[in-house]
């Protein structure tokens, strides 16, 4: 058993993609979670004058109200890694939470589970976060996240549920069924831990899209109001219309990044699903 | 032996499909009616009061505007009176009247800017529809070749860059630092849309960076998926026996495979189509352009509701009925498809 | 058509110590490991085996279609006084394939594109090979079709518009409308009901009896299905042929072990009696077909010959000519 996790993992890091994008999310989240601790400037307050472009006093310039842009990056990197992580973490246990029960349970349960995500698939979540954002006056960090969190599971729900229902239907469940463990005893000991590589697919899927959606609430402006995200840099680097007037460090930094972290979990994510369904 | 279709079955399917779309869309349309009205502090409620109190500044529009609300959203009435009447307007076209654009109602609000957002998005989506899955094709066919490796690395940065940071490349590129194109808008300022080649010119040089960005942004999506689907095509019984059995040409081979694979990808680009109100929101904000997206935008900050609702309104209804025209279309087009939905025999 | 100047004396095909292989991870898959075969006159050859012992891999590469893992190894192909080998594959595409040699594909209900009408489908074919106008290539598929009792409406339909038994043969006019010398048939017949399979079965002797191909070698690994159309047996097992003669001959009296238990399995229970083999477990087949990755040793069918002796696991029996035209490959038959 241990033998062949780590096997797998040595295989996982042969694939250049996988290997690749690991170290992009690496070096994301250090910067991320050191960058802040080291860099003591204050992302919120006023230090200068507006626009003053990158150089020795401010690294990366400063921005529309005159705060010091790289002090905004690193915590915005870090806003959107927290908005990122929480989001995922609730859709993703509302994903394999629901998508297990209606698949273990059936019936009446898997009717409403699998007519609730088909809705919510119909309506893109991203509309429905904006329908809950618009109407929040005042949006903090943990409020997006849980708009993004509770809106984005039914794709991945429906994934669980049918990697379940085939899993339930394999000659070992049925073994185990006939020699009377209970239902959570099955779905603990010998679904979760085939249905692991999946998960994690999933969190970094969900992780990507997440942060990717707080972007977007943000520039349309029914995003984050409070906490600084990479979101929020472009929608002040926007509504000051900095891209015209040519003020790229407002920018470049937090648009490059987005795609970056988007990217690395992507190259990630195929990579775990194509050495698990390649086999 | 000859062609009978019995019809049944695909009507089942479609009316099937018709009660999911219309269930889906009453629960959005509730969803629509009832989150303002049941967040804490009822935002609706104390946005029209802080917009009657202030802002607005001569006294018989402010009159007017809270009549307008008032009348729109019937706050005083009990809930279920207030379902009623925003679902009996609904179905009179009544979307109510905007605050920010005050007098126009929000309906011909819609069919004044929603010209331009279709005038962008679907030009610049069928045709990277076309494009991104021919070259997945071509990519499928050179699998692990050289070329494919280098088409796909670009497809999944392609993929991973959203349209709008793209076009926030393509503005500092293009626009400021080579200044060819303008930085946004729709036409030059003081200019009025009519059909002049003066004003076609100058909208074309608008247009052609909103363009760019989502038909490259989407590229990659439709390459990759296309690029599998094919590959899968080919690993099947009936290409390796006209690849290989027969010997067809390399040119014909990928027409038929364009042929097979480019089916499931109709149904995508009806889906993506019906996204047009919806994705180029961003898009448009970024680039300033005269659509939909952009009234979107502010209507949000002005916290124009009726506005908001009514576009919300219009972008999942255009989205459901896409959807649900893409599964009929797929149903109906796929012979394949036809066969198994229609029971063709 | 007038290829052939006085007589038969050209051969058809002549392949000589054929081997192809799959170059696979596991190991490799030495799937058709030395085969003879040359046919020089008109006929129709049946080649039977159990599932797995080489058969298809035989016919892709008898009809070159063979891509990775699958390699020809060695062996000359020779198909009306042409050797194939040293074309390219462009030219094998233009001037071979569906010209000198066809295959129906083991896989012969889903070869047809789906998304492609039969008579599109003739056309590209047709155009890419012949240079002929469109009308006349409709006129040579009306024409063949009628010729083989084909609906003409099949052509303006799908592939999947067609019952099993019509795409069947619909596939076999396709695959012979330029009248290539050599059809090979991979189980055109199995997956198909008894009355649709006789119906694909007439098509077949249809095409060969009116001289639309020279030759058919028809593949299966149904004795009772090949006996009907073919004039001579060939039994292959574990990538080798092991025993060859006319169908009457193999029938009644099969020689080697092998053949036996092949054809006793499958045959009317007199035979077995005729044979007076009294052991039941001597013409039953027992166990599985071995690996082609590692064959045994000596004769592939030693670990299930229920006569096997000792220099059957060291030595490789050869094939001897026991009777004119009759061939075995058995330590039995060797005098010694
Ligand atoms: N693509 C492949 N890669 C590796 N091995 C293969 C491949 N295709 C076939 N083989 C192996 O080659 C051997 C011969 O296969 P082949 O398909 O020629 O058998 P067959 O006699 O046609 O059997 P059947 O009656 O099942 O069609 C088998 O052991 C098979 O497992
Ligand atoms: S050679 Fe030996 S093992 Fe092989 S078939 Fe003949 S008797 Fe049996
Ligand atoms: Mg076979």
């Amino acid at each position: 058993m241990i033998s062949s996790i780590s096997s797998t993992i040595i295989r996982l890091f042969r694939i250049k993609k996988f290997a690749i994008g690991l170290l992009i999310l690496l070096v994301v989240l250090f910067i991320g979670i050191v960058g802040p601790a080291i860099y003591e400037v204050s992302p919120t307050r006023t230090i200068g004058r507006r626009y003053v472009p990158p150089g020795e006093k401010y690294p990366l310039g400063t921005d529309a109200l005159g705060r010091d842009v790289l002090a905004q990056f690193l915590h915005g990197i870090r806003g959107s890694l927290y908005v990122g992580a929480i989001a995922s973490a609730i859709s993703l246990s509302l994903a394999i939470f629901l998508g297990t029960i209606a698949a273990v349970f059936g019936g009446l349960v898997d009717k409403i589970v699998m007519t609730l995500s088909e809705i919510l698939l119909l309506i893109p979540s991203i509309l429905l976060m904006m329908l809950l954002a618009a109407y929040l006056p005042e949006r903090s960090l943990w409020i997006v996240a849980v708009v993004i969190g509770i809106t984005s599971w039914a794709g991945w729900c429906r994934g669980f549920r049918s990697r379940t229902l085939s899993i339930l239907s394999s000659e070992f469940i049925n073994l185990a069924i006939l020699s009377g463990a209970s239902r959570l005893n099955i779905i603990i000991r010998d679904i979760v831990p085939i249905i692991a590589p999946y998960v994690l697919a999933a969190f970094a899927m969900l992780f990507s899209y997440s942060i990717m959606a707080e972007v977007g609430l943000t520039l349309v402006g029914v995003g984050m109001t409070k906490d600084v995200t990479l979101g929020l840099m472009l929608y002040v680097a926007q509504i000051y219309a900095n891209i015209s007037q040519g003020i790229w460090w407002t920018i470049v930094p937090p648009s490059i990044t987005v795609t970056l972290i988007f990217l690395s979990l992507y190259m990630i994510a195929t990579s775990i699903d194509e050495l698990f369904s390649y086999r | 032996m000859a062609v009978k279709i019995n019809i049944n079955p695909f009507i089942a399917y479609a009316l099937k499909r018709f009660g999911i779309m219309m269930l889906t869309f009453s629960v959005a349309l509730f969803l629509i009616f009832i989150l303002p009205r049941m967040i804490p502090g009822n935002p609706l409620a104390s946005t029209i009061f802080r917009l009657t109190q202030g802002g607005i500044t001569s006294p018989e529009q402010l009159k007017a505007t809270e009549r307008m609300l008032l009348e729109t959203f019937k706050l005083y009435e009990p809930l279920h009176i207030q379902f009623v009447d925003f679902i009996s307007k609904l179905i009179h076209g009544d979307l109510g009247t905007s605050i920010l654009f005050y007098p126009l109602s929000v309906a011909d609000l819609i069919a004044l800017y929603l010209p331009w957002t279709l005038l962008l998005m679907i030009p610049a989506v069928s045709l990277s529809w076309f494009i991104g899955n021919y070259i997945g094709v071509v990519a499928a066919m050179n699998r692990n070749k050289f070329v494919d490796k280098v088409v796909l690395t670009i497809f999944m940065i392609l993929q991973g860059v959203p349209p709008y940071v793209l076009g926030m490349y393509l503005i500092l590129l293009l626009a400021v630092y080579m200044p060819i194109f303008p930085t946004g808008g729709g036409w030059p300022p003081g200019m009025v849309p009519r059909l002049s080649v003066e004003f076609v010119l100058a909208y074309l040089k608008h247009y052609i960076l909103p363009f760019l960005s989502i038909f490259i942004s989407s590229l990659g999506g439709w390459g990759l998926s296309m690029r599998s689907i094919a590959v899968q095509e080919l690993a099947s019984d009936y290409m390796e026996y006209t690849i290989r059995g027969v010997g067809l040409s390399q040119k014909k081979v990928v027409n038929y495979l364009f042929k097979c694979s480019a089916l499931p990808q109709i149904v995508g680009l009806a889906i993506v189509l019906g996204w047009s109100v919806a994705g180029s929101v961003l898009t448009e904000i970024v680039f300033g352009y005269p659509g939909i997206g952009m009234i979107f935008w502010r209507a949000i900050n002005a916290q124009d509701y009726p506005l908001i609702q009514g576009i919300f309104i219009i972008i999942i209804a255009t989205l459901l009925l896409a959807n649900y025209i893409s599964e009929l279309l797929f149903a109906y087009i796929d012979p394949r498809a036809r066969y198994a939905y229609v029971g063709v025999q | 058509m007038n290829s052939l100047a006085i007589g038969e004396i050209m051969s058809i095909l002549d392949v000589r110590n054929f081997r192809a292989y799959y170059f696979t991870k596991a190991g490799t898959v030495k799937a058709v490991d030395g085969v003879n075969l040359s046919i020089d006159k008109k006929t129709i050859i049946g080649i039977v085996g159990e599932s797995g012992c080489g058969k298809s891999t035989l016919a892709k590469a008898l009809s070159f279609n063979v891509e990775p893992p699958l390699k020809i190894v060695k062996g000359d192909i020779v198909i009306d006084g042409i050797k194939i080998n040293d074309m390219t594959t462009d030219e094998i595409r233009r001037k071979i394939l569906g010209i000198k040699v066809a295959l129906i594909p083991q896989s012969a209900m889903n070869a047809l594109v789906p998304t492609v009408k039969i008579r599109s489908f003739i056309k590209d074919v047709l155009k890419e090979k012949t240079g002929y106008t469109t009308l006349e290539i409709f006129e040579l598929a009306v024409k063949r079709f009628k010729e083989l009792n084909l609906p003409i409406e099949a052509l303006d339909m799908y592939p999947f518009e067609l019952s099993g038994g019509m795409r069947q043969r619909v596939l076999i006019a396709i695959a012979t409308l330029l009248n290539p010398s050599l059809l090979i048939a991979d189980e055109p017949t199995s997956a198909l009901d008894v009355s649709t399979q006789k119906m694909v079965l007439e098509t077949l002797y249809d095409i060969y009896r009116r001289g639309l191909v020279k030759s058919i070698i028809f593949i299966s690994h149904d004795i009772a299905t090949v006996r009907q159309i073919v004039d001579e047996i060939v039994v292959m097992y574990a990538g080798k042929f092991v025993e060859k003669g006319s169908t009457e001959e193999m029938i009644n009296e099969p020689l080697h072990p092998y053949s036996k238990g092949l054809i006793f399995s499958i045959l009317t229970p007199e035979l077995i009696v005729r044979e007076r083999v009294r052991k039941a477990k001597e013409v039953l087949l027992k166990g599985e077909p071995p690996s082609l990755i590692n064959p045994p040793s000596g004769c592939r069918f030693h670990p299930r010959c229920p006569y096997a002796m000792d220099i059957c696991r060291r030595e490789e029996p050869p094939m001897i000519e026991v009777e004119r035209n009759r061939f075995v490959s058995c330590w039995l038959y060797v005098k010694r």
